[in-house]
């Protein structure tokens, strides 16, 4: 069965910024996060999904389609939630579902009005009198209106309250039980992954510095806390980042079993959270 | 297509009746001052689209459209047929103010104004000058972004009227038709001008030779500009 979303070597080249070499794949009936500093590429990435940016190099498949080549037949079965809503803000939530649902085959009018009601949506109001977390409920209520089997978000829980962010997180698990559904989810609420997510991407500086399953990443990765006199120069380069403090240092690790050989019972050694990951690897081998 | 131009006239209905409004006002001053019918239906028509566009731009909606289930090709084409739709309804305004001003103000001048524009000579000419402008338009827009593509079409139509005599001057382009093109009575009333150049033209090819000529013209115009159009839009980073 071919993979939901898989890219290989894609690169773009903005002059003042090169997404590099990017390769990850999605299986399909998983939820992928993609995670990164602002800046890292994330969106780029999702665009050149969309085929909104032109590649300079590499190969987006989905479905096994090219995205450019088969561009209908792909966009027709991917749903997407951009950062910012790009809609006509002046119009009411139900024309501005009429200017987007002709162009889908699979649109289910019952399923959309269902989840205006479900997400409290007036849908005879217009999209500029509403919040921000609303329009993203509205971007989200298109985007699973025409029975996508991937959807594409970029930043979605943003701006939204914890009680819905934790629903979306709900309906986004709920949807890959169909082991049919794909999820690609760019976040810096890196939480909202631990929930949901079985692989995470982390994008620095425009290049996949890891792509693997959730599980493997928290099991291998750990932050080390020791007093100072532990730190040797040797230790320091163990670290894929670490701080030093003025009675310890915190460092973070990609083996958690080397760390526990190196340092046996004279550290803390945590599971690392995907913050800690980030806060680290964006960081560097810097005292932070 | 006709669900891109419908996605427009959800969009932008309300933006083409603040502009009919206003062009509704210029058209009973404008016919005092001898502006030409065509001109003003082709303003109609170009300040739809241009409120159409503005909307696009403000709201980012290319991105939006551009991450549907369509290609950029065929958004492109939506916009020419958007220019046709709007330009057909620009010219049943027309005769409809028209209509109306004359018998409210009794302006004489528009009987003769309209029935010209309503000839076949004035249609063929309406629907050409649309062609045209589309045409240089559009590639223009594709390729700059619409602040620059507005200032560049200007410009261009600026050189081509200055060019016209200096090339009927080299020989390029008949004498005549050069010095007719810049005459007074032509720049004073470009409708009229191009409803005359099109009647001497459809004297000298008969009507059927003609008609055929005008709408093969056309056709190759706007072809090589969606061609343009199209190419410029796909390289764009939306």
């Amino acid at each position: 069965m071919n993979n939901a979303l898989e890219i290989r070597n894609l690169t773009k080249d903005y002059g003042d910024f090169l997404l590099d070499d990017v390769s990850f794949s999605l299986p399909p009936g998983t939820i992928m996060g993609l995670i990164g500093p602002n800046g890292a590429g994330k969106t780029t990435v999702i665009k050149l999904i969309l085929n909104l940016l032109r590649r300079d190099g590499g190969e987006i498949k989905v479905f096994g389609l090219d995205n450019r080549s088969d561009e209908v037949e792909v966009k027709s079965r991917v749903g997407f939630v951009h950062d910012t809503p790009y809609f006509y803000e002046r119009l009411r939530l139900t024309t501005i579902k009429d200017t987007v649902a002709p162009f889908y085959r699979d649109w289910d009018e019952p399923l959309f009005r269902k989840l205006l009601a479900e997400f409290d949506l007036p849908p005879r109001k217009s999209l500029v009198r509403l919040s921000r977390g609303m329009k993203m409920k509205f971007a989200l209520a298109l985007a699973l209106s025409h029975r996508a089997e991937l959807i594409i978000l970029d930043e979605p829980t943003s701006g939204l309250d914890p009680v819905f962010r934790r629903e979306l997180l709900g309906r986004l698990s709920a949807l890959i039980q169909d082991e049919k559904t794909s999820v690609l989810f760019s976040t810096h609420i890196t939480s909202d992954l631990e929930r949901i997510a079985d692989y995470i991407t982390f994008l620095h500086k425009g290049r996949v510095v890891f792509s693997s399953p959730k599980d493997d990443i928290l099991d291998r990765w750990a932050v080390v806390k020791a007093g100072r006199d532990l730190l040797t120069d040797d230790d320091r380069r163990f670290f894929r980042g670490f701080r030093e403090r003025e009675y310890g240092f915190e460092g973070l690790t990609s083996d958690a079993a080397a760390a526990r050989r190196r340092f046996g019972d004279k550290a803390v050694i945590e599971k690392a959270a995907l913050e800690d990951i980030m806060f680290y690897l964006t960081r560097g081998a810097k005292n932070v | 297509m006709f669900k891109l131009c419908r996605k427009d006239f959800l969009a932008c209905r309300w933006w083409w009746l603040l502009v009919l409004a206003v062009y509704g006002l210029n058209w009973m001053f404008a016919f005092r001052q001898s502006l030409g019918v065509m001109f003003l239906t082709l303003l109609l028509a170009g300040g739809c689209l241009a409120v159409t566009f503005y909307q696009d731009h403000l709201h980012k909606t290319e991105v939006l459209y551009g991450s549907l289930p369509l290609t950029r090709g065929r958004i492109v084409r939506g916009r020419y047929l958007l220019t046709g739709f709007l330009s057909a309804g620009a010219l049943v305004v027309a005769f409809a103010y028209g209509s109306l001003l004359r018998s409210v103000f009794g302006i004489d001048d528009l009987r003769l104004s309209l029935s010209a524009l309503g000839s076949m000579e004035g249609l063929t000419g309406y629907a050409l000058a649309v062609a045209f402008l589309a045409a240089l338009y559009f590639p223009l827009h594709y390729r700059l972004g619409a602040g620059k593509a507005v200032l560049a079409f200007f410009l261009s139509l600026l050189v081509l009227a200055v060019a016209v005599p200096g090339l009927g001057q080299l020989g390029l382009i008949p004498a005549p038709l050069a010095r007719f093109v810049s005459s007074p009575g032509f720049l004073k009333d470009i409708g009229l001008g191009i409803i005359g150049m099109i009647g001497r033209v459809s004297l000298a090819l008969g009507t059927p030779l003609f008609l055929a000529a005008a709408v093969g013209l056309a056709s190759i115009v706007l072809a090589v500009s969606i061609r343009l159009a199209t190419r410029f839009y796909e390289k764009t980073d939306l």
